[in-house]
């Protein structure tokens, strides 16, 4: 654990000493705030909906770039040698770049807090939605870090892997809205999947265990996959 | 980094592990409502009746397998409010789901129990198609049966589950009473579809006025165009019943208007003082909107009869309803025949509310004292001073119209400016028209715990007033200050680096 822990602050120092980190929550920010300041009394609801609904797609331009650096640019400078060389296994590797990843994510998310502050201060929110709402989007985001990952870990290239990382969460968003062109015995299937599909339960304030399942599943399943990755292609 | 368990045979293991605990997560889970209202779990009025049924009732969803994705929410909705429904019943509520599609007993078990299918839209082989599906649902407990044709307005899916299940577990339907004595018409001759619908929940009753008191004490009370006037000793034995609870419905015609003489009076039965008394103000008027019915007119065009349809204002066609009171909001359209405006402006008694639920159309006028009803008349009004309100909803305790001291336990009243509108004998069967009068009942009748399921709705909720001037900082503000944040710190981090750095250099040169 404290193997973990090291490195995750290692990854964390690495984030927040490049400038790129500050440049792309910046513009994280400014897009969703664009987007809940100019509904706000447009619509005049004291509801955190905006937000909500724009978050998942910026995550899926976000994510990917956040990621994929992560394992795609050790590779490129050879530092992965020198990880390889430490004393820790490879799931302290991946734990700790997952927790360095939603952290950054968490300190992104927490930031519009504001917009909430503002919305409860302007009107009666309901608290319960817009817990629910943050709680997903922190369980969809970890997936889609955990996705991000896996992706770095394929390539050596930055921009392959952000595509490849793009390409995932882009069919995992989609897979549940494309079910009416599917056999039915698939289309409950393809709900289940649809990473979209279990965020939308979520963001109407209950948590359902086989929402939050999901995203765990989701998170462990391509941690799995980038650990089988790292071993096959140790280079 | 050392290998270990990133074999290829383990890698398969853990993802098998994976989707086998998806599969047990499927069908055991639990739920967390964190909505203020909790609009996703079970009423207090629902829990208490599942966990009151002493005999198990069984549910029986025909839903066709693999619905695409809209039509899917609904059964996984439906699911999840039966197993809220079996987690306080126990083994009092037993559910399952089958497939008329698959089966032709099972279809023509829907046909029998009237659920129908409906058609959605699917892609099949490149091409969109209308498919058959069936989502209805029925429910049975003790040899009797209810019937969810469609499932459909999840929204109010609890509501028509829980009002099922009282219905069969009564041991004792209440009763509605159509009073009698005064030129009303005859519910059981004059109301064939209404007596029908009334009559799957509630026994149907005529209620005469016998020695000053009601021979029957119905759960409500309609008093339907009445045309001769109400002895003073019935109206007492009316405001009594009001008083110890009684629920009124008044479906009254202040205007007698008689079509084939072209003429219209005032016409009073003297029900006002106990009217004007519960806060109840029905004009003496008739509504003309230019959204109505057609009557058959005969025309002399030379030396031939000629039958002309013409719309006829007084027959107006509601299509605007209180979306917020469940008696009307599913309602599209109500037909009324001569209908006079309530007057909802008038001071109402302490502990008296009012509802507005039926309107006319903005293009709509008044017409009062002197009446013109020919069809064919000259010179129409100027139809712009609507919408006018046709029926209205009254709630809570009303004083007595006798004894000032007196005041009613919580009631509902329900005032419409017409008595025909439920008249087959006037205007034929009409849908909507019955449906309103079933739901009024229905409203009448409900007790309260009942109606909280049904005003459960995920409401927008609006923000507070907010200065203009203040707005764009607001608005400003939430824009830019998290950026800004960011920002400010990666410049201080940047900054303090920096100057470390520095600090090393120097003492490094030292």
């Amino acid at each position: 654990m404290h193997e973990t822990w090291i490195l995750t602050k290692r990854e964390l120092r690495a984030y927040f000493d490049s400038p790129a980190a500050y440049v792309v929550l910046s513009v994280f920010l400014l897009i969703t705030g664009w987007f809940f300041a100019n509904s706000l009394f447009l619509d005049n609801l004291a509801s955190l909906r905006s937000v909500f609904d724009i978050v998942p797609f910026i995550f899926l331009f976000f994510i990917p770039a956040i990621t994929m650096s992560t394992f795609a640019e050790e590779r490129r400078s050879g530092t992965i040698e020198l990880l390889m060389t430490l004393p820790v296994k490879d799931w302290q590797v991946i734990a700790a770049k997952l927790v360095a990843v939603s952290i950054l994510l968490v300190v992104a998310i927490s930031l519009t807090l504001l917009y909430a502050a503002t919305v409860a201060t302007l009107g009666d929110i309901d608290a319960g939605a817009a817990v629910g709402g943050y709680i997903g989007l922190v369980l969809l985001g970890v997936a889609c870090s955990a996705i991000g990952l896996f992706a770095s870990s394929l390539t050596r290239n930055q921009i392959i892997a952000f595509i490849i990382g793009f390409a995932i969460i882009f069919a995992l968003y989609l897979v549940d809205r494309v079910t009416v062109f599917f056999p039915g015995w698939l289309s409950g299937f393809l709900q289940y999947l649809g990473i979209d599909f279990h965020y939308q339960n979520l963001l109407r304030g209950v948590i359902d265990t086989r929402d939050v399942l999901y995203y765990v599943s989701v998170t462990a399943f391509f941690s799995l996959l980038t650990a089988y990755n790292l071993a096959r292609r140790p280079e | 980094m050392k290998r270990d368990w990133t074999t290829r045979s383990s890698i398969v293991l853990i993802g098998g592990i994976i989707v086998v605990i998806n599969l047990i997560g499927l069908t055991i889970f639990g739920r967390l409502d964190l909505t203020d209202d909790n609009v996703y779990s079970l009423s207090d009025a629902s829990v208490k009746l599942a966990q009151e049924l002493e005999d198990p009732v069984t549910f029986k969803a025909f839903f066709t397998d693999d619905l695409p994705a809209p039509y899917s929410a609904n059964r996984r909705f439906l699911k999840d409010k039966l197993d809220d429904y079996r987690a306080y019943a126990g083994s009092n509520v037993q559910y399952r789901f089958i497939d008329p599609g698959q089966d032709e007993e099972v279809a023509e078990e829907a046909r029998r129990f009237r659920i129908p299918p409906v058609q959605i839209q699917v892609i099949e082989k490149d091409n969109v198609q209308l498919k058959n599906a069936y989502m209805g649902m029925s429910i049975e407990y003790g040899g009797e049966r209810e019937v969810i044709p469609v499932v459909q307005d999840l929204s109010t899916l609890e509501y028509d589950i829980t009002s099922a299940i009282r219905r069969l577990t009564r041991d004792e339907l209440p009763t509605v009473g159509f009073l009698a004595g005064h030129g009303e018409p005859n519910v059981f001759q004059d109301m064939p579809s209404l007596r029908q619908g009334l009559g799957r929940n509630y026994e149907v009753v005529e209620v005469n006025v016998v020695d000053s008191t009601l021979d029957r004490l119905p759960d409500a009370l309609l008093i339907v165009a009445p045309t001769d006037t109400i002895p003073d000793l019935h109206l007492r034995a009316i405001d009594s019943y009001v008083m110890d609870g009684g629920r009124l419905g008044l479906m009254l015609n202040t205007v007698s208007a008689d079509l084939q003489a072209g003429q219209a009076t005032a016409q009073s039965v003297g029900l006002e003082p106990v009217l004007e008394a519960y806060g109840v103000g029905l004009r003496t008027d008739l509504v003309t909107d230019l959204q109505s019915s057609a009557v058959t007119v005969q025309q002399q065009s030379g030396f031939f009869n000629i039958a002309r349809q013409i719309e006829y204002p007084f027959f107006p066609i509601a299509s605007r309803f209180n979306p917020d009171n469940l008696m009307v909001s599913r309602l599209r359209e109500v037909v009324f025949y001569f209908v006079s405006s309530v007057d909802t402006t008038a001071t109402l008694p302490a502990g008296v509310e009012v509802q507005p639920l039926v309107y006319s159309t903005a293009r709509s006028a008044t017409q009062e004292g002197f009446f013109f009803i020919q069809p064919m008349m000259e010179g129409r009004p100027n139809y712009s001073d609507g919408p006018f309100i046709l029926s209205a909803a009254y709630t809570g305790t009303f004083p007595s119209a006798y004894d000032r001291s007196r005041e009613s336990v919580s009631s509902r009243i329900v005032v419409v400016g017409d008595g025909d509108f439920i008249n087959e004998s006037v205007l034929g069967r009409i849908p909507g028209n019955i449906e309103f009068g079933l739901n009024m009942v229905d409203w009448l009748v409900q007790e309260s715990d009942l109606l909280t399921i049904r005003s459960k709705k995920i409401e927008p909720r609006a923000l507070r007033e907010v200065n203009e001037n203040l707005r764009p900082w607001i608005k400003y503000g939430n824009m830019l200050a998290p950026a800004l944040l960011i920002v400010v710190f990666g410049l201080v981090r940047w900054r303090r680096r920096d100057a470390r750095q520095f600090v090393m250099r120097d003492s490094a040169e030292l």
